[in-house]
């Protein structure tokens, strides 16, 4: 019967598609998923919608952009956990959720339990107020905060953010008191501060830079390691000694513990590739990021790093883990 | 003034350039198109098409993500009207007449006045744009959380009433809503809440699978009870074209609705979803048949409409001076500009005039597209009606499932949505109304954040909610509002001649 073998023909076939395509020689044989875990238009998703065009050239094969937003990244974080480790099932996103989140409740994912590809965008904790305020920066607002303890309210991201834990972080360091009132997100702690409903604000930079290039904010500190080029005069913690409040906030890609070291590495060369592309930086720059490539090993200290900066300024500040 | 129509003259110039109005057309056609199909939103469409706009000039790519914004809201009455499933969110309130009208066989005046009301909102909503943006923008950040808590309390008070049916079992329908929107992390400490240790409900109940479940699906049900002549409506279609009566009933809804919704607009957090339920409530408010409401009266049908099309130019208002997203679908627009490399923000009008006029005037000729698109489709949707209910159904079902899932890519949701498929069938069985639920899950979350953080700013001094004019002001109202009916009672005579409308 031709009819019935050709259809054992087919299943047969649809038994060995997935075992072919895991082989890493012919990799990747059908789009690769690459997993977000904001919704459309967050941080971590414009990051490598910028990328996604150059990044996708480079790798020589289809990315397919899937937006699992939700319980603060945890459930793209649980996905990619569990996915198959061949390759077809990447997670694109922030550090926050692995490296702060991790360190501020109890969570079904660690920072072992992935493959590192590597890091290309940089965003930083941004402190900002209006022009108007009794201080013109960072020194004249802690200043100020000491003469009047437990007055001022500031703005955060939220709480399990680590814009909120930097300036929690901040204000334990100089011993100082003020109250955190938390907003979703940095775009609205920026408009707190904006429309003079809290002192000053800290959240992500980035969103941020508008308001500062057209003076309607004034920026006081940011927590990357160096000055931004485009805002010079705003300084880092690090030179005002409070280097050990700054956690790093950067985009990067992840595998499935258990993924083939060719699919890493074809990955990270793509992505470095794509991370020197000038146009690329220049975008990525514009909507506030830095961009700098940085290979896998490299980004698991980083995580590393911050997991433990995090964890210490909890003690710190006596923020128990839920 | 020469300055704005020489600016206008500019932006034309670009938008009508045969690239950027094709832009626009595609913008348009697709976000009607998303409209009418349930759950597939706004949100989630401009988030696929972002990477194809990507190769797009940054005009154009900016002028179709907008098209699809701000079409949507014309198809989403589609459904709303003809199925008694909200295409869109923004369109929940449209099902309390429009379904009653398209079962009278009215289903084309409805449609027909949705794209007029549609078209007149969404074109005075970019007017004001054009004239008084940034003043506006600077105005609505100066609302704070003790402001927006007075507020929601008045839209709130302003709402409850508009259910028709009983006022306790719209209040418990409303408790629930209220109840539902405590589900997950708090908006202040983020704390889970009755989340069962799913990450799913962590961050509460979906907002698709919730209208999606407790509109659509429940509708089905009821409908598959019935007899097996299962038509949504059996008879002869009265017309296709409202009536000089319907438009003297309609045009001073849409230009009320046209008003709320540009101002409701602006502020953070009540998106599109807040002001049509604000219209309706309005225009029952002050209407003189308020006992029909709800049995299909066009008004109901042309305030909402067109109170969602304004809005969607109100929240355009802060995101081009300030950089500012009041809702989600603004945000992919922020997005969409971001991955172009352009910032949107106080300097986006001097640093890129061609994007701001361009973008600002393509919304003109967008509306005007869209009422040509839709007009001649008001004919088709009509008789989509006559297509017997059981090969209708099954589509339904899968366009529900479609919807629920598209948001989050979470397969939970779609069981979400049949759970509140279930509850929402139980609730029509028991003569429960569904829309207050659905504003109060709405407006709870909001409210719960906004008097948490005016607390904490206040260090826990209720004062605080009447020491701002504003806050004052929307209290005074809602008193009004409360007390008003009782120095009315009484007074009011059955029937008003028609004529004595404005």
């Amino acid at each position: 019967m031709p009819r019935r073998s050709l259809f054992l023909l087919f299943v047969v076939a649809l038994v060995c598609l997935p075992l072919q395509s895991a082989h890493s020689a012919n990799y990747p044989s059908y789009p690769v998923q690459f997993i977000i875990s904001f919704p459309p238009g967050g941080p971590g998703d414009t990051t490598i919608r910028i990328i996604h065009p150059a990044l996708q050239k480079n790798f020589g094969g289809a990315i397919q952009l899937v937006n699992k937003p939700g319980a603060g990244g945890a459930i793209a974080y649980t996905y990619v956990k569990k996915a198959k480790p061949d390759g077809y099932t990447i997670l694109s996103t922030m550090s926050a959720p692995l490296t702060v989140g991790t360190a501020l409740r109890t969570l079904p994912f660690a920072l072992d339990d992935y493959e590192y590809i590597g890091a290309y965008a940089f965003g930083a904790t941004g402190v900002v107020s209006k022009p108007d305020k009794r201080w013109k920066d960072l020194d004249g607002l802690l200043a100020y905060i000491k003469k009047n303890p437990g007055k001022l309210n500031y703005g955060t991201s939220g709480a399990p953010t680590a814009p909120y834990l930097t300036m929690a972080a901040v204000l334990a360091i100089r011993g100082l008191k003020a109250t955190p009132v938390h907003y979703k997100g940095s775009g609205p702690a920026r408009n707190a501060a904006l429309g003079g409903h809290v002192d000053f604000s800290a959240g992500g930079f980035g969103a941020m830079q508008a308001l500062l290039r057209s003076g309607k904010l004034v920026g006081l500190a940011i927590t990357d390691n160096a000055r931004d080029p485009k805002f010079p005069d705003i300084p880092t913690l690090k030179e005002k000694g409070l280097g050990r409040a700054s956690i790093g906030l950067w985009a990067g890609l992840w595998a499935p513990k258990g993924t083939p070291k060719a699919v890493l590495d074809k990955l990270s060369a793509a992505l470095k590739k794509t991370a020197g592309d000038p146009a690329v930086v220049k975008k990525l720059n514009k909507a506030g990021f830095r961009v700098e490539f940085v290979d896998g090993a490299g980004a698991k200290k980083l995580a590393r790093q911050d997991h433990e900066t995090s964890r210490e300024i909890m003690k710190a500040v006596g923020i128990k883990k839920k | 003034m020469g300055d704005l129509f020489a600016n206008l003259y500019f932006g034309f110039s670009v938008s009508l350039a045969p690239y950027n109005l094709l832009a626009c057309f595609m913008g348009v056609f697709v976000g009607t198109a998303i409209g009418v199909l349930p759950g597939l939103g706004p949100v989630a469409t401009m988030s696929l098409l972002l990477p194809i706009t990507i190769k797009m000039e940054p005009t154009a790519a900016i002028i179709i993500m907008a098209g699809v914004f701000y079409g949507a809201m014309y198809g989403g009455s589609t459904t709303s009207i003809l199925l008694n499933l909200p295409g869109e969110a923004s369109s929940v309130v449209t099902t309390l007449d429009g379904y009653q009208m398209a079962r009278q066989g009215r289903a084309g005046p409805a449609l027909a006045i949705c794209a007029w009301g549609s078209f007149i909102a969404g074109t005075l909503g970019v007017l004001g744009i054009t004239l008084m943006a940034p003043a506006l923008a600077e105005m609505a950040v100066k609302i704070g959380p003790p402001e927006l808590v007075a507020l929601l309390c008045l839209s709130f008070l302003l709402v409850i009433q508009f259910s028709g049916g009983s006022r306790p079992r719209a209040a418990a329908s409303a408790l629930l809503g209220f109840l539902l929107s405590t589900v997950g992390l708090d908006p202040v400490e983020s704390t889970p809440r009755y989340d069962f240790g799913t990450f799913t409900l962590m961050d509460g109940v979906g907002f698709a699978p919730l209208v999606i479940g407790l509109f659509g699906i429940s509708e089905v049900l009821i409908n598959l009870e019935k007899s097996e002549k299962m038509e949504v409506f059996k008879g002869r279609i009265k017309g296709l074209w409202p009536t000089r009566q319907d438009w003297r009933d309609s045009a001073p809804a849409i230009g009320r609705g046209s008003i709320v919704g540009f101002f409701m607009g602006i502020l953070p957090g009540m998106g599109t979803i807040v002001p049509p339920f604000l219209s309706y409530s309005l225009e029952r408010r002050i209407s003189k048949r308020p006992e029909k409401f709800g049995t299909g009266v066009i008004e109901g049908v042309a305030g909402p409409e067109a109170a969602n099309n304004s809005a969607t130019a109100g929240s355009m208002i802060p995101l081009l001076t300030l950089g500012i997203a009041p809702s989600a679908a603004v945000a992919v627009l922020t997005a969409a500009f971001l991955t172009h490399g352009v910032q949107p923000g106080p300097l986006l009008i001097t640093e890129h005039p061609a994007i701001f006029w361009g973008v600002v005037t393509s919304m003109y000729t967008g509306n005007a597209l869209l009422l040509l698109l839709n007009l001649p489709l008001v004919g088709m949707w009509a008789r989509l009606l006559t297509v017997p209910y059981r090969y209708l159904w099954p589509l339904i079902l899968l366009f529900c499932g479609i919807g629920a899932y598209s948001v989050s890519n979470n397969p939970v949701d779609v069981l979400l949505m049949a759970v509140f498929g279930l509850l929402g069938y139980m609730m029509r069985k028991m003569n429960y109304p569904g829309a207050p639920l659905v504003l109060a899950f709405v407006l709870g979350r909001l409210f719960e954040e906004k008097v948490r953080q005016s607390l904490v700013i206040s260090r826990g001094s209720y004062e605080t909610f009447i020491a701002h004019p504003l806050a004052l002001l929307a209290w005074i109202a809602s008193a009004i509002l409360l007390l008003y009916p009782f120095f009315l009672r009484g007074k009011r005579t059955p029937h008003f001649p028609a004529e004595e409308e404005e």
